[in-house]
């Protein structure tokens, strides 16, 4: 028999979600009746408030304004983690949740509605939301974009862009005479495109995007990581030659920041080069490995990496970008996946294999 | 925009320089010989709100005219000299670096300021095809770069910087003419204005300095601005009228550094003031970064007329010739109008 369900209070009706929906009634409730602009808004909410902190810092930082860059960004880094947590954490519950999803696609290859019905079911069964990895993302992104025009407007190359900034400072003397702020950092013009700069960028999206992945068998799935992987660190490579090196600064170090972050969460995922034993597991006509029992067996066989990572789930190098991509050959999936409690479980999983 | 009293030489938006009657009608048209596009596609991008469409020869500050030449410096690095008759090209120069000031003219030299630091002197009487640096002058180093038009009064040549200085340099030698420089709290990118041996220069601490044009000493310093001092102030019977990007007017004895009793306060026109304004007739003419030209009474403070709504942002300085004020809009057209009435007589397109 069901148990009767308790009645919401107010502290369960707090949520993030619910909070966010409230937020953006308000805010449409603001730009209808034409009390504020959207751009007026994110000015004085994110952008003035980041602007002036950044210029501000520059001259506590010995006026330098990289420093100011670098410390900006680990502080928007540390104000957004618990959401780039709850996002990384929610894509790899989405990625531990793909075989389950393969196998109803399977099902009800015919039947669309009750395929939709289905998985809807299994996310609710899973306690999974399907927008809890984009909600998170999304939220992060007006932060992002001021921190950009931070940069751009706080080294203010054109007279217009200085006319800009003008309209962007407080009014305190403090900030006034910081402008224009001092370019220069370590053997960069910031603002100016620096190639040693735009192949950092290249490099570190590339390490996080290869933590992000796991091996899929799939084709279709392969050729999407391959583009995740390499696509997206050669554009913001390229883009970056011809970007101030100022935004490749805070690219850099957020990418850096996000690896620790990663790394925290998923370990090296595909990034983790094959070791002896994990190469061992993998070669087919090694005796005694798991490819042989498994061939022998007919069961599908755990990644090697995994099993040689004690950071990686033996689902096989676990994706935590929205971006990531699922791969077959996992040997369970039983667990039900909730934030913050895999690695006890992976713990108990490993000890049963 | 600058007038010789028989055309009026616009560089326009797009690296040309246009000579125009008193009606709008072309006389000429002077286009650079190698087309000057540049900039990365981020530049672009990131000036997006009035600069997307600037381009690295376009000209920032207004062609200056004398000896039947108009000389205009682009952000290019190029200085050119144009006959003012036909618009044909008399000599150029390349100072290898972004030019954002404009030129002052004097004793046949042309002075400029360049984005990395330098003032330059040319020799404005260079023969066809000729052009280059005036012998004699050793190019001034400030420590920033020189985003001022260059005033030259009395053989010195006054200019600003983003280093927070004013300095004075010898016009002939290009020595420091004073002691030291000026140092103000913020960046100058104001052209000084000097009268009566005083100079007038506004900063980005928002305050207007009045220094001894002869020492470098301050008189005084006017701070009741709340934003940075953008354009260049100008002068009228012992009264300083100093636009500020806070959107205001400030009409300021130039004796006491005060503000002048006869005004109530400030003027304020409702959005930042980047161009310079004119004085025609006892009306001060103002143009609003968003296209709004009040006609302010110079004894009184107020409105004049109602102002007159051009709907494109102006950042150009305003141009006075014959009683009718010119400006230049960002929507590259020329608009006209008549102080006296306050009516808008013409709008014409500086790109057909």
């Amino acid at each position: 028999m069901a148990e009767a369900k308790p009645a919401a209070s107010l502290s369960d009706w707090i949520n993030l979600r619910n909070v966010g929906i409230l937020l953006l009634v308000i805010l449409v409730f603001l730009f209808v009746a034409g009390v504020v602009t959207p751009v007026e808004l994110f000015n004085k909410v994110l952008l003035q408030p980041m602007l002036n902190f950044l210029i501000i810092m520059s001259k506590y930082l010995f006026g330098s304004f990289g420093l100011a860059i670098l410390v900006m960004t680990v502080l928007v880094r540390l104000v957004t983690l618990p959401l780039n947590l709850r996002q990384l954490r929610s894509s790899k519950a989405m990625q531990d949740l793909q075989p389950k999803l393969e196998e109803l696609r399977k099902k009800y290859a015919k039947d669309g509605k009750r395929l939709g019905q289905e998985t809807m079911k299994l996310y609710k069964e899973e306690g999974i939301s399907p927008l809890g990895c984009a909600f998170p993302m999304l939220l992060q992104f007006p932060i992002w974009i001021a921190l950009y025009q931070s940069v751009i407007q706080g080294l203010a190359y054109a007279p217009e862009n200085l006319l800009g900034l003008s309209q962007q400072l407080y009014s305190w003397s403090l900030i006034g005479e910081q402008v224009p702020l001092n370019p220069h950092f370590l053997w960069l013009n910031l603002g100016t495109g620096d190639l040693a700069m735009a192949f950092l960028v290249g490099i570190s999206m590339w390490v996080l995007q290869k933590m992000s992945m796991r091996p899929s068998t799939d084709p279709q799935q392969q050729s999407m990581a391959f583009v995740m992987q390499w696509g997206m660190p050669l554009l913001f490579a390229v883009m970056s030659i011809s970007f101030p090196s100022g935004l490749s600064l805070y690219w850099v170090a957020t990418n850096l920041i996000s690896i620790v972050i990663q790394y925290r969460v998923t370990g090296w995922g595909s990034l983790k080069a094959p070791s002896l034993a994990g190469l061992k597991e993998r070669l087919p006509w090694a005796a005694g490995s798991p490819a042989a029992s498994t061939r022998a067996s007919g069961k599908a066989p755990d990644s090697g990496a995994a099993a040689s990572d004690p950071k990686v789930a033996p689902e096989g190098g676990a994706a935590a970008g929205s971006q990531a991509v699922s791969g077959g050959g996992e040997s369970s999936h039983r667990k039900k996946v909730t934030d913050g409690r895999h690695r006890g479980k992976r713990k108990v999983r490993r000890r049963s294999s | 925009m600058t007038s010789d009293g028989t055309a009026l030489y616009v560089g326009t938006l797009t690296g040309t320089i246009v000579a125009l009657n008193a009606e709008g009608g072309r006389v000429w048209k002077w286009e650079p010989t190698v087309e000057q596009t540049g900039g990365s596609l981020f530049s672009c991008l990131c000036a997006a709100g009035g600069g997307g469409q600037f381009r690295a020869g376009m000209f920032y500050a207004p062609p200056t005219v004398g000896n039947g030449t108009v000389y205009a410096a682009g952000l290019s690095g190029e200085v050119y000299a144009i006959d003012a008759r036909t618009g044909n090209e008399v000599w150029k120069h390349n100072m290898e670096t972004g030019i954002v000031g404009g030129v002052a003219l004097g004793n046949g030299t042309l002075f400029v300021g360049t984005s990395d630091g330098y003032l330059y002197a040319l020799d404005a009487n260079a023969t066809p095809g000729g052009g280059g640096l005036k012998e004699g002058f050793d190019p001034f180093q400030a420590e920033d770069k020189i985003w001022s038009t260059p005033s030259l009064y009395d053989g010195v040549v006054y200019f600003g910087s983003l280093d927070h200085k004013l300095y004075a340099v010898d016009a002939d030698t290009g020595k420091l003419a004073w002691d030291e420089p000026f140092s103000t709290g913020g960046a100058v990118t104001s052209s000084p204005l000097v009268v009566d041996g005083v100079v007038y220069v506004g900063s980005f601490d928002s305050k207007l300095y009045a220094v001894d044009a002869a020492t470098g000493r301050q008189k005084w310093a006017f701070d009741q601005a709340t934003n940075w001092f953008w354009c260049e102030p100008i002068y009228d019977r012992g009264v300083v009228y100093a636009c500020s990007l806070d959107h205001k007017v400030y009409a300021i004895d130039a004796e006491s550094g005060n503000m002048t009793s006869s005004w109530p306060g400030p003027f304020d026109v409702g959005s930042p003031i980047n161009s310079t304004p004119v004085i025609v007739d006892d009306t001060l003419v103002v143009a609003s970064d968003n296209g709004l030209i009040y006609g302010i009474a110079v004894d009184t403070g107020k409105e004049r007329w109602p102002h007159i709504d051009l709907k494109a942002k102006v950042f150009a300085p305003l141009c006075a010739d014959a009683g009718k004020v010119y400006v230049n809009g960002q929507d590259n057209r020329l608009y006209k109008i008549d102080v006296a009435s306050g009516r808008q007589d013409l709008s014409a397109s500086l790109s057909d």
